[in-house]
């Protein structure tokens, strides 16, 4: 493509401090970061150390205390840019977030009849095309409810795809799915990946999962979350399960074990006081 | 020796097409039995449901000989009903009733929906409203009566008014508890996809809360008729209630029944109708299981 590419994310000392029932907590502690534009980065760390916090910021639903955020050269968040939710940062939430009254086709189409980038044939063309190149064909007027949780998951990723976003945010995607389905999940984002180059920021507490996936793997400390350890994935694409057996792989796997391990244990530790009190 | 790749694969074809055909007979077959069963049992429902019936009859009767000698007998009631029934001035307070109904309910609705998904949506509006909503919903409707006859010079407006206490309450606050339930990654969702503020409140609030707002209209219109009723008997001219009360005034004990099981069958007429709206605006929610 001549384009050149989009979706360059840098944070600079970004903190996040709220404070529920006037208590301050500190969420995220001066992270920074850079994902270069159509990198793959996951954020790896315990629960509850502010991964979907640092998420949030760049989606546009939190702002930052402290620290700024550039996209492909703008500061768009800083504590007095108030950033917007937009489809140029599309994410892909926990829980899953289609429309349940809506058809799998209505769901994918809403982004671009909505912002009136498209007129409804094109968008319900350009819809239709892209559930056909994720095997989601024939399930197009099918409610939400109706199709499998893994089919659910496929359709809300081509939802956010068919916005062109510059960046994908994904935030714990794969949580709810079984081991089969996950791996089926993972191969196929994987392919989308390859295929699209879009700048890709996934958020997981399974280690594995983002080795596997990711370029760049940010081990995040237990609450206030800092930047623990950066470890660069050097494995060789497209991946597929074989590369979940190489000796780099199971090298890059040991290295990262011991930190998340230390931070999960910290986590857990500091749970149990926190129940204690 | 198997013949060549061809024909084993032809083979195979066969092989697959002919389990493929059993299993979809077997499936008809379970298919044809299940429909039969849930026809029997359609049918036994109905059986019961008639049994049930004529044992109320029965102890109706029975109880109107003896111990409650003032009850009218069923065949009394119906011979009376036919009569009434035919009689103009019958359908008069029909149509009263229903009109009074009729017009506090989709006031109510018309103004409790908005109201109610505004409260839910934007906390100034809440935090200004509910106080009042607090405060006011305990009231009963019929508490009401005196001070609509005082606010309204027309009877009928009064009465109007009435009806339309009993259901806004339920109605704005059955809305905004749907606004309320929404999932926030659906917002989150909707604002991410670039919707702008008009477009979340239509596509998003609008039928995530219609559950939850057509909850508030069923039980918004069983109370518009309990109202206009207790209203009618008050203070009303026309209309069921002030039938049954006039009835029972002039001895006339069947209409008095009568009265009722028209109130019985039009509440349920009402409910119906809405309940199939609802059918077809809920669709989504249906789940097929295989």
């Amino acid at each position: 493509m001549a384009k050149a590419k989009e979706g360059n994310v840098i944070a600079k000392h970004v903190s996040l401090v709220y404070d529920p029932l006037g208590v301050n907590v500190l969420a995220v502690a001066d992270c920074s970061f850079e994902i270069e534009a159509g990198a793959f980065m996951a954020i790896v760390g315990p629960s509850g150390c502010g991964k979907t916090t640092l998420l949030n910021m760049i989606a546009g639903f939190d702002t930052p205390t402290e620290g700024e955020i550039w996209v492909d050269g703008t500061c768009i968040a800083s504590p007095t840019i108030r950033l917007t939710p937009g489809p140029d940062r599309v994410v892909v939430f926990q829980h899953g977030a289609l429309f349940p009254w809506r058809t799998v086709l209505e769901n994918v189409c809403w982004g671009p009849i909505m912002q009136g980038t498209m007129t409804r044939e094109e968008a319900v063309e350009k819809a239709r095309e892209v559930l056909k190149i994720s095997g989601l064909e024939g399930c197009e007027n099918e409610y939400p409810m109706n199709i499998s949780s893994g089919m659910q998951r496929r359709v809300e990723i081509v939802r956010a795809l068919v916005n062109e976003p510059k960046i994908l945010l994904l935030d714990e995607p794969f949580r709810a799915l079984d081991a089969m389905t996950k791996s089926v999940m993972h191969q196929y984002l994987l392919d989308l990946f390859d295929a699209t180059g879009k700048t890709v920021m996934f958020i997981t507490h399974d280690l594995d999962e983002a080795i596997y996936l990711a370029d760049r793997v940010f081990v995040m400390t237990t609450r206030p979350g800092r930047l623990k350890q950066m470890i660069e994935v050097d494995l060789p694409r497209p991946r597929n399960m074989k590369t979940k057996v190489t000796d780099r792989y199971i090298e890059l796997r040991n290295e990262a074990l011991n930190a998340v391990h230390e931070e999960a244990r910290k986590a857990f530790e500091r749970g149990e006081r926190e129940m204690a009190k | 020796m198997a013949g060549s790749p061809q024909d084993r694969e032809s083979k195979e074809n066969f092989i697959i097409d002919h389990m493929r055909q059993s299993v979809k007979e077997e499936y008809e077959k379970v298919y044809w039995r299940r429909t039969q069963e849930q026809k029997k049992l359609k049918k036994k429902q109905a059986v019961t449901g008639i049994l049930g019936g004529i044992t109320f009859v029965v102890v109706w009767h029975v109880l109107s000989q003896t111990i409650i000698d003032k009850l009218p007998s069923p065949w009394e009631t119906v011979t009376q009903s036919v009569k009434t029934v035919l009689d103009p001035w019958y359908y008069k307070s029909v149509y009263h009733s229903l009109y009074r109904v009729i017009v506090g309910f989709c006031t109510a609705s018309a103004l409790g929906i908005p109201l109610g998904l505004m409260m839910g949506w934007n906390r100034i509006v809440r935090d200004m409203t509910m106080p009042g909503f607090e405060l006011f919903r305990s009231v009963p409707p019929v508490a009401w009566v005196p001070l609509s006859i005082i606010i309204f010079a027309h009877m009928e407006y009064s009465m109007i008014f009435i009806t339309f206490t009993g259901a806004f309450f339920v109605v704005t606050l059955n809305a905004k508890l749907g606004a309320e339930s929404i999932d926030q990654s659906l917002f989150r969702a909707a604002w991410c996809l670039g919707g702008s503020p008009r477009q979340v409140f239509r596509h998003v609030l609008l039928p995530g809360s219609l559950p939850s707002i057509f909850m508030g209209l069923a039980l918004g219109m069983g109370i518009s008729w309990q109202t206009v009723v207790a209203a009618e008997m008050i203070a009303g001219q026309y209309g069921l209630g002030y039938l049954a009360w006039e009835s029972y005034s002039l001895i006339r004990f069947p209409e008095v029944i009568l009265a009722m099981a028209s109130i019985g069958v039009l509440g349920y007429i009402c409910s119906a109708i809405l309940r199939s709206i609802a059918g077809k605006y809920l669709a989504w929610r249906k789940v097929y299981t295989a």
